[in-house]
C-alpha cells in the first residue's frame, strides 16, 4: 500500500504476507546475484506496480543489464482492488493513468514485461 | 465354402473385385454386398463373421417385411401426415442400428445430430423446426463464425488457434514459485535455492502495507 516498514499503520503487519520492499536498497537485496537478464519474473502488484516496476529496472540497470532482455509479469490490475482486494493508493482515475503510462513506457523501451492487466 | 467372388478385369485392364458369372463388377451392389456377406460366412461361424450374418440377415428381412406390409399412402386431405407411435412403420431396432453403422456419415448431418441432441430437439419437431427455420435465436453457431475460428495459422491473427506458432513444442512452459519472506534477504536466499532447483523462473509476494 505504499507505506514504508517503520510506518506507524505498517505496526505488526510487516513482512506478513510476503517480502517487505520499502526502497530501491530492498530490491537490490531482493535480487541480488540474481541475473535479471536470464530470469523472468512475476510480480503480484497492483498499487505499486509502477514504483516496483522502476526499482525492478533500476535494479536491471546496476546489473548492467540490457532492459530489451527483461521479461516477465507484472499484475498492475488496479481495478480489480477496488472490487475485491480494496489495497489501492489512488482514486481510480490517476491509478488508471498510471497503469496506461506503465503500458506506454514498456511499449517504448521494448521491454518484454506482460501486464496482467484483466 | 469357397469365395464366390474372384479378381477379373475391367476393360482398362485392371484387376477389380467382381463376379465371372455376370460379367461385370457387383461388389459395389448392395444387394450383392449383402449376398456375400452371407455366403462368405465361416463355419463354424467367429463373432464376428456371425453378427455380419445376423445383420445381413436382418436386413434382408426387413426389405421383405416392408414391400409385404408397407403402410399405405395417404391422401392429400391431411397433409402434413399427423405422426403418431401407431401408424409410423419403425425398423426392428437391430436393422436400425446396422443401418447407422454402415452409414457413413457427412460432417454437416453428425453437426446436426449433435446440435440437436445439445439442445434436446427431436428431429421434425415443432421446436426444431423453429431453430431451424431462423425463427429463433438458437443457432448453435453459425458458419461465419467457423470461418473465423478456423481462418488464421497458429501464431496469427486472430489467434484462435494459439497466440504461437508452435506453443509449447516450442519452448518448455516457465516454472515459477510463488515466494515472500518477510525480509528481502531471506527471500533472496528463497529466491537463489528456486532457481538452483532447476526453477526457469521467479514469482515475488510482496508484503501488504509496503
Amino acid at each position: 500500500m505504499g507505506y514504508d516498514s517503520d510506518h506507524p499503520l505498517s505496526e505488526g503487519e510487516v513482512g506478513k504476507c510476503g517480502v517487505a520492499i520499502s526502497s530501491l536498497a530492498d530490491m537490490e537485496v531482493l535480487f541480488d546475484q540474481i541475473p535479471l537478464a536470464d530470469v523472468t519474473t512475476s510480480m503480484t502488484i497492483n498499487s505499486p506496480a509502477a514504483v516496483i516496476w522502476a526499482m525492478y529496472l533500476a535494479v536491471a540497470e546496476k546489473q548492467e543489464a540490457d532492459w530489451k532482455k527483461i521479461s516477465g509479469t507484472l499484475q498492475n490490475d488496479i481495478l480489480k482492488e477496488y472490487i475485491a482486494q480494496k489495497e489501492y493508493i489512488y482514486p481510480p482515475e490517476p491509478s488508471m493513468r498510471l497503469v496506461i503510462d506503465t503500458f506506454e513506457f514498456g511499449a517504448k523501451e521494448h521491454t518484454e514485461v506482460q501486464h496482467d492487466f484483466h | 465354402m469357397d469365395k464366390v467372388y474372384k479378381e477379373i478385369e475391367n476393360k482398362n485392364g485392371e484387376k477389380v473385385a467382381g463376379s465371372d458369372f455376370m460379367g461385370r463388377s457387383a461388389a459395389r451392389r448392395p444387394a450383392f454386398f449383402f449376398m456375400r456377406t452371407i455366403l462368405a460366412t465361416e463355419w463354424p461361424p467367429n463373432s464376428c463373421s456371425y453378427l455380419r450374418f445376423r445383420i445381413a440377415l436382418e436386413i434382408v428381412m426387413n426389405c421383405l417385411l416392408h414391400l409385404l406390409f408397407r403402410p399405405k399412402a395417404k391422401p392429400m386431405s391431411d397433409f402434413p401426415p399427423k405422426q403418431d407411435a401407431d401408424n409410423r412403420s419403425r425398423p426392428i431396432p437391430l436393422f436400425a442400428k446396422a443401418l447407422r453403422t454402415r452409414t457413413r456419415l457427412g460432417k454437416r448431418t453428425r453437426f446436426n445430430r449433435l446440435c440437436r441432441k445439445i439442445l434436446n430437439v427431436k428431429r421434425n419437431s415443432p421446436r426444431f423446426r423453429a431453430i431451424r427455420s431462423g425463427g429463433s435465436t438458437l443457432r448453435p453457431i453459425s458458419r461465419d463464425g467457423i470461418q473465423i475460428l478456423i481462418s488464421g495459422q497458429p501464431g496469427e491473427p486472430p489467434y484462435t488457434r494459439g497466440i504461437h506458432a508452435t506453443m509449447h513444442r516450442g519452448r518448455l512452459w516457465t516454472m515459477r514459485q510463488f515466494a515472500g519472506f518477510g525480509t528481502a534477504e531471506d527471500t533472496n536466499q528463497r529466491f537463489r535455492y528456486l532457481l538452483a532447483q532447476g526453477q526457469s523462473g521467479l514469482s515475488t509476494a510482496f508484503d501488504l502495507p509496503t
